[in-house]
């Protein structure tokens, strides 16, 4: 399975739980993509974890143009990128979005393509080896800890 | 003949009535309240940024009789009943309902099934505060926009914990950048 990150996933994962080099081991398997909008999305800010060098070896970045369909449901707002995400992953069902915000993933759901958010990549690394149970403990501390909004409901997954 | 002739069906008004009541909402509802349904078809006219329907700006934000009229008159025909302070559709209705599903675009069809379930199993609070937020032009003469302003960020917060608006939107309404809005809501 391919996998299509939206911005706030690719922070979690690479910032705030860093495991870049988890998610280097997991791309040898799996093709992660970012749109090129996520890719300015990550860029722009003066966050202090940015991490310009590791973003670019774990993620290819593609140039996605936009499933009209989807702009009613952001308000017509093309600059989402949530938009490109989901466009994305219509026109190639073989691929799944990473996103978790409740409101995009209800558009997912909507337009059915396959989805999961930053704590099933954390399983999926956990399944394949690449993360230990210790560490994903520490992970989920710093995602508690975080501006990252996730409920307790998803974060007790993360075990 | 069918229902939809004998029923006069063929209303813009009264398609979207039948067929709003026709689908379920977050919580597996079907039944509306007449504040809910009017808000349902405005925000799918929204969506598909078509004027069918004449709605104008009232106290409780944008609100039309030509869809009160028709809701009265699908009632007095038996196609719609209602329950308590609900409509839902009769048997009659939901045959109707299925025979409309047919005829309409698949691409309609998806956004009133996405506002019926934006919507229909919000407070009425939360749901005058996002019509007011979406169509600043309906707060003209609202009686409730003041009250509810003063409870924006509790509003905003709790349209965004249920999935309702993203985050980018929710700090667009309330003015601040999207980190400094997901730390309040963290």
């Amino acid at each position: 399975m391919n996998f299509i990150f939206d911005t706030s996933a690719t922070v979690a994962l690479i910032e705030t739980c860093r495991l870049e080099t988890s998610l280097l081991e997991f791309s040898e398997n799996h093709r992660l993509f970012v749109s090129q909008q996520v890719k300015e999305e990550y860029l722009a800010g003066e966050r202090a974890e940015r991490n310009i060098l590791v973003f670019e070896r774990v993620f290819e970045s593609l140039v996605v143009s936009l499933d009209q369909r989807l702009l009613p449901y952001f308000h017509f707002d093309e600059s989402c990128g949530e938009i490109s995400v989901i466009s994305h992953a219509i026109r190639n069902p073989d691929c799944c979005c990473v996103i978790d915000e409740e409101y995009a993933r209800r558009i997912c759901e909507l337009f059915d393509v396959a989805l999961t958010g930053t704590v099933g990549i954390l399983l999926k690394l956990r399944d394949a080896g690449l993360v230990s149970r210790r560490e994903l403990r520490t992970v989920r501390k710093r995602l508690q800890n975080s501006r990252f909004f996730l409920s307790k409901r998803l974060l007790k997954q993360i075990r | 003949m069918s229902v939809i002739t004998d029923y006069g069906l063929d209303s813009p008004s009264r398609t979207y009535l039948v067929l709003a009541l026709s689908v379920e909402d977050n919580n597996r509802r079907k039944s509306s309240d007449i504040l809910h349904i009017q808000k349902i078809v405005r925000y799918f006219e929204f969506l598909r940024q078509k004027k069918e329907i004449d709605f104008s700006n009232f106290w409780l934000g944008q609100v039309s009789y030509e869809l009160k009229e028709n809701l009265e008159t699908l009632v007095e025909s038996g196609l719609i009943e209602k329950v308590g302070n609900k409509f839902e559709l009769t048997n009659e209705g939901r045959k109707a309902a299925e025979e409309l599903k047919g005829r309409q675009d698949p691409e309609d069809l998806r956004k009133l099934a996405f506002s019926k379930t934006q919507l229909n199993d919000l407070s009425s609070d939360e749901l005058t505060f996002f019509m007011y937020k979406l169509l600043p032009e309906s707060q003209v003469n609202s009686t409730e926009v003041k009250r509810l302003f003063k409870k924006s960020r509790e509003l905003t917060g709790s349209l965004f914990k249920k999935g309702r608006i993203s985050a980018a939107m929710a700090a667009k309404w309330l003015g601040v950048t999207e980190s400094e809005f997901l730390a309040s809501v963290a």
